[in-house]
């Protein structure tokens, strides 16, 4: 796979005011020039990454799997809530399938708005929601076997 | 051997059912059915948590993982939600992005 390739998504809901997308690899400074382009004065940020610990055992990597045409859907509705409720300018939601290393970014969530605690709320918003509803599976590798995470009570 | 269950086919008499019902997993539930999509042949009425049951009766590891979700044609269902022969039928174990 080239470089090109990776970052080709998967999965796409591409409009004005928002992008969501799932893909291989994360660029994080095409989605900051995307945000900046908004001509917003808030942007706010989260980026999610690939622990090098969970609870007390060591990650050698993870491995997302998703339901692709639900999670976008998924992943769309969000968007569209967090559009409406913040009063943003734009969304851009992209997360990660496939395997992913120690320091790997796995999701990008960046808001803009005129305000700043619009965007900063709408991000946590949509974060938080993301991790509730959409339909993606990691799967923790560590020296002695793996775990499907979240998947036992 | 795949395991049989009967769900009406609402184009079809009861009994003459012919058509099967498939179902996707994903996760842990694709870890304990064994594979991607699981086919079931049906010939009686049957609502998500029929379906629920039947899964966990016939996979007793089903009922060990956190509470899972049904999603027809792409959206979660109520347990009350009737299933047809063309709905696009999945298991949604907890789910772990982010």
């Amino acid at each position: 796979m080239t470089k090109s390739q990776s970052f080709r998504p998967l999965a796409a809901v591409e409009k004005k005011n928002q992008s969501i997308q799932l893909v291989n690899t994360i660029n994080i400074a095409k989605a900051i020039e995307q945000l900046e382009n908004s001509e917003a004065s808030a942007q706010s940020i989260f980026i999610g990454t690939v622990p090098s610990m969970s609870g007390s055992f060591e990650v050698k990597k993870l491995f997302f799997e998703s339901y692709e045409q639900m999670a976008i859907k998924e992943m769309a509705k969000i968007s569209d809530v967090a559009l409406s409720e913040f009063n943003l300018k734009k969304v851009i939601l992209w997360h990660c399938l496939s395997t992913k290393v120690v320091g790997e970014t796995v999701v990008f969530v960046g808001t803009c708005s005129t305000h700043r605690a619009d965007a900063i709320a709408a991000t946590k918003y949509i974060i938080d929601t993301l991790k509730e509803m959409v339909p993606i599976w990691k799967k923790e590798y560590f020296k002695n076997g793996s775990i499907w995470a979240n998947a036992h009570p | 051997m795949k395991p049989q269950i009967y769900i009406y086919d609402y184009n079809e008499p009861y009994g003459s059912a012919s058509k099967s019902m498939r179902v996707k997993t994903f996760g842990i539930s694709k870890d304990i059915i064994g594979e991607s999509t699981l086919t079931l042949n049906v010939d009686k009425p049957m609502t998500v948590s029929d379906l629920k049951e039947f899964l966990n009766k016939q996979y007793p590891k089903m009922s060990t993982i956190g509470t899972y979700s049904i999603a027809v044609n792409q959206e979660y269902a109520d347990n009350h939600q009737n299933l047809y022969l063309d709905d696009e039928i999945a298991i949604i174990p907890p789910v772990s992005g982010g």
